[in-house]
């Protein structure tokens, strides 16, 4: 079975709104905390990260192969309400809060994309009154992708992880720690399949 | 991770906490042993800016509805205050307030310490397990 190991070229980092994260690329630990009160809240943070293998380092069998990022995702999400917004004593809108991961993989020849595929998964989600509500983190977010290696055309794979967090009309805790979220996105290998 | 993994990330150059006009926030580290073959990397380039653009016109749509949303509640707030002042209920609309005032509070309260405990707890059994190994 013919496999190689795909480089790792560079990571980028994003944050969106509010977010109160900070991301430490030695450690992979996220973290981070937002707490509003009676105001809708939204921020995402976004990890693009970019790896590649030259022609040249490609296996010598194989066509088709397999590419299974692993991104090794520890640790949890918390999302959190108070109360929705009130006339009277009535509550007109229920308060609803969320984190989202959104992991993507392509898969290019040279500058065509081959192979491109999103797993969106809801980590933590709740909806009505003093709710809270903790997720843990997929170990593996991004999705299995199988194509044709071009011979011709350098090998480039791109991976994006967005946490995407909202809150409205309450309240909201999300955090991070070291021992409780860790992304570190290691180099892995592309398996050929036929 | 791996020993060989440790110090391949010591050899990067960091560019970190760059503002422009994306984000708020950014950083990027990158590899000078293994660079992205040019053509590549102009691509990645143009897509990372594709990824942005539509993050920040996301992030932004979002904001104007917060800001909708909250004028609307100001609105209905005031609505409220008037309709107590007309119907005499102003002394228990107060009260009322008063109280979820309270009960948030408490609530908040509870919520905070139970959360910087368990952080507390993990930061400390989380160092447990570094000098363990």
């Amino acid at each position: 079975m013919a496999a190689a190991t795909v480089w790792w070229a560079s990571t980028n980092w994003f944050e969106f709104g509010t977010t109160g994260i900070s991301y430490d690329f030695s450690t992979g630990a996220l973290s981070g905390r937002v707490t509003g009160d009676g105001m809708d809240q939204s921020g995402s943070f976004l990890l693009t990260a970019s790896f590649f293998l030259p022609a040249a380092n490609f296996p010598q069998g194989g066509c088709t192969f397999r590419s299974t990022p692993g991104a090794n995702l520890s640790g949890n999400a918390f999302v959190s309400t108070l109360y929705g917004s009130l006339f009277l004593v009535f509550e007109t809108d229920a308060p609803r809060a969320q984190c989202q991961l959104r992991a993507t993989q392509e898969i290019f020849a040279g500058s065509s994309l081959i192979a491109s595929g999103t797993n969106l998964q809801t980590i933590a989600s709740v909806s009505g009154d003093f709710q809270s509500n903790t997720g843990t983190l997929p170990v593996q977010p991004f999705p299995t992708l199988d194509f044709d290696l071009d011979r011709t055309q350098d090998l480039g794979i791109q991976l994006q992880l967005s946490f995407e967090n909202s809150i409205v009309h309450s309240y909201q805790t999300w955090w991070g720690f070291p021992a409780l979220c860790r992304i570190l996105l290691p180099q892995w290998d592309i398996v050929s399949i036929a | 991770m791996g020993k060989s993994q440790s110090s391949k990330y010591k050899r990067v150059r960091r560019v970190a906490n760059v503002k422009d006009r994306h984000s708020a926030r950014r950083g990027r580290i990158q590899n000078n042993q293994r660079k992205l073959p040019p053509k590549i990397a102009a691509m990645f380039d143009e897509l990372l800016s594709r990824s942005l653009r539509v993050a920040k016109e996301n992030q932004e749509l979002q904001r104007a509805t917060a800001e909708a949303n909250a004028k609307f509640r100001q609105e209905q707030a005031k609505l409220m205050g008037s309709l107590a002042r007309q119907l005499g209920l102003s002394g228990v609309v107060r009260d009322l307030a008063a109280l979820r005032k309270r009960q948030v509070a408490l609530v908040r309260d509870a919520m905070e310490k139970t959360q910087t405990a368990i952080v507390r707890e993990r930061r400390v059994s989380g160092n447990l397990r570094k000098s363990n190994r």
